[in-house]
């Protein structure tokens, strides 16, 4: 059986490459707290290779405009349509942010209509229980950026109500971004919605 | 003279062509003619000449006249018919599939079709063929037989086990997008799992088949075993072999090696549907699927010469006596033939 591999996705636009913590973080996670078989370390894999077909979660982030090119765009399309999940992250958690206005339109465009997810989806409770929907993260509690909690995350549903692509404001990606040994300095352990989200798209 | 041979020769052509276009509008079906004989006759001897396989009544009611004292004798107009049986079952698959099988002589062209059209042709080897039709069929000709199909099965879920990983949710998407239920107990560390569906026991009156993805299935499997030797289906892929090896040698399962086929699902743009099909196949070649019968319906004739000989018993040389009228086609003749002799008198005779 092929271990499973976090993939962080590699785009012609923006900055791709914003969070390179959050792989080794959440891979961490999985090896801590499942039996999942994981690979050791992450991939990058661009949007316009056939490569991304070897990893049906991709994890996207950035700050900057975020456009994909023609090319990406069909990719991205076929991707999901044969059952690939996207998760995009917002790194600058702002509601009017460049990457926020950009990626929605980009990914609507795409993929589909983003709705917003009901807190009640099986995401929330794919492993660890979030009764309250996405966990808040500091960036949102500090008033840094927008200084606004965003209570739902949004996605494109599927057939079932299947998640197609997550996209969250709440900038996972700063509140990820650290090396997994601080992990013990913690009282509880943020990554933890990171790991429903790879066990919901690895059995959903 | 040779104007009285051309008035002749037209008046033979136009009483053909006449007597043609009567019998054209008045032309009965061997069924009819059959049926209209069937009340004509006596009650002392029937002789027959099927030019074709009888219908079922027909063959029913010469049966009748039969155990009635009645002497029936019949034997084939011309070359027998092939003899032919076809029959068709469901398969344990959502989406709908037949698989039909035909005995038939080796080399024999086999034209499988139903009430909408025509659906496969093939040729028969080693005594028949089979065909699976990726659709619910209600009833299948072949060549003149025809067969009419249960009504359906009987499709309880299934069951995957495993762990969680790619190989598990792409089977369970595949199954569901062909409209399988699928309850899973996927292993995600010593103390928790993903569980989807209910908790049923497993049992042959809870699940079709199981499915036993890798590993993970290791502590079902004593339930595995009860089940397969219940008669239900098991699947056992991938590194569930290793953990399953005695339920491997059950009739009823099927083992399969390769635990990445969702690189096939996810490699091409026709990924999703051949990964569909794979385990669909998979499925219904172990699925148990208890089936509703379908009432008899007068139009089942899987076999129609063997029943015909069975109903009749083996065709006799008869006579075939009294002066019937011709066949169209000797009508047809005169009738040219009549037209040429009138049109090369006058041609010869320099007449228009």
């Amino acid at each position: 059986m092929s271990a499973f591999v976090f993939a962080t996705g590699r785009y012609e636009s923006g900055d791709w490459d914003s969070a390179p913590l959050v792989p080794a973080n959440l891979i961490d996670s999985i090896a801590r707290y499942t039996s999942i078989e994981i690979a050791p370390s992450g991939a990058i894999v661009r949007l316009s290779s056939d490569a991304m077909f070897d990893y049906p979660l991709i994890y996207l982030t950035g700050h900057l405009p975020f456009r994909f090119t023609t090319e990406e765009r069909r990719q991205v399309r076929e991707f999901i349509d044969r059952g690939g999940m996207l998760f995009v992250d917002d790194h600058n958690h702002d509601v009017g942010g460049v990457f926020h206005r950009t990626a929605t339109e980009e990914i609507a465009r795409s993929c589909g209509p983003l709705v917003d997810l009901p807190n009640t989806h099986d995401l929330y409770r794919a492993f660890f229980v979030f009764d309250h929907g996405p966990p808040t993260t500091t960036q949102e509690l500090n008033g840094w950026g927008d200084n606004l909690v965003h209570a739902q995350l949004q996605a494109v549903l599927g057939p079932g109500d299947r998640i197609r692509v997550l996209y969250s404001s709440k900038d996972y990606s700063s509140e990820w971004g650290y090396h997994p040994e601080s992990k013990r300095q913690r009282s509880v352990d943020d990554t933890r919605f990171g790991v429903n989200i790879i066990v919901y798209a690895l059995s959903r | 003279m040779r104007s009285v041979v051309e008035r002749t020769a037209r008046l033979v052509a136009i009483v053909a062509l006449a007597w043609s276009a009567w019998a054209i509008a008045h032309r009965t079906s061997v069924e009819t003619n059959a049926r209209r004989a069937l009340t004509d006759w006596t009650t002392q001897s029937v002789r027959i000449a099927l030019d074709s396989t009888p219908s079922p009544v027909v063959r029913d009611w010469l049966a009748a006249l039969r155990r009635n004292g009645v002497t029936v004798a019949w034997s084939w107009w011309r070359t027998p018919p092939t003899p032919l049986a076809v029959a068709a079952a469901p398969l344990a698959d959502p989406a709908g599939a037949t698989r039909v099988a035909v005995a038939a002589p080796s080399g024999t062209l086999v034209a499988l079709a139903d009430r909408l059209g025509s659906i496969d042709t093939g040729r028969a080897a080693s005594g028949g063929l089979t065909v699976v039709a990726p659709i619910a069929l209600k009833s299948i000709g072949a060549s003149g037989a025809r067969a009419v199909i249960a009504d359906s099965l009987v499709l309880r879920p299934l069951l995957v086990l495993g762990t969680v990983s790619w190989e598990t949710k792409f089977v369970v998407r595949s199954l569901e997008e062909r409209g399988w239920t699928v309850d899973t107990r996927l292993v995600l560390g010593p103390h928790h799992a993903v569980t989807q569906g209910r908790d049923s026991p497993l049992d042959t009156a809870h699940y079709a088949a199981v499915l036993a993805i890798d590993s993970g299935a290791r502590s079902a499997a004593a339930s595995i075993e009860r089940y397969a030797t219940q008669g239900g289906g098991v699947i056992v892929a991938g590194s569930a072999r290793r953990v399953l090896g005695a339920i491997a040698r059950a009739s009823n399962v099927v083992q399969f090696g390769d635990d990445t086929t969702w690189r096939l699902r996810m490699d091409s743009a026709h990924g999703p549907a051949a990964h569909r099909d794979l385990w669909a196949g998979l499925v219904a070649a172990v699925a148990y699927a208890p089936r509703v019968p379908a009432a008899a319906h007068v139009e089942d004739d899987p076999a129609p010469v063997a029943s015909t000989i069975a109903r009749l018993g083996p065709p006799t040389p008869v006579e075939r006596g009294g002066i019937g009228w011709p066949d169209p086609w000797v009508w047809f003749g005169v009738l040219a033939l009549g037209l040429l002799v009138d049109w090369t008198s006058r041609r010869l005779r320099g007449a228009p």
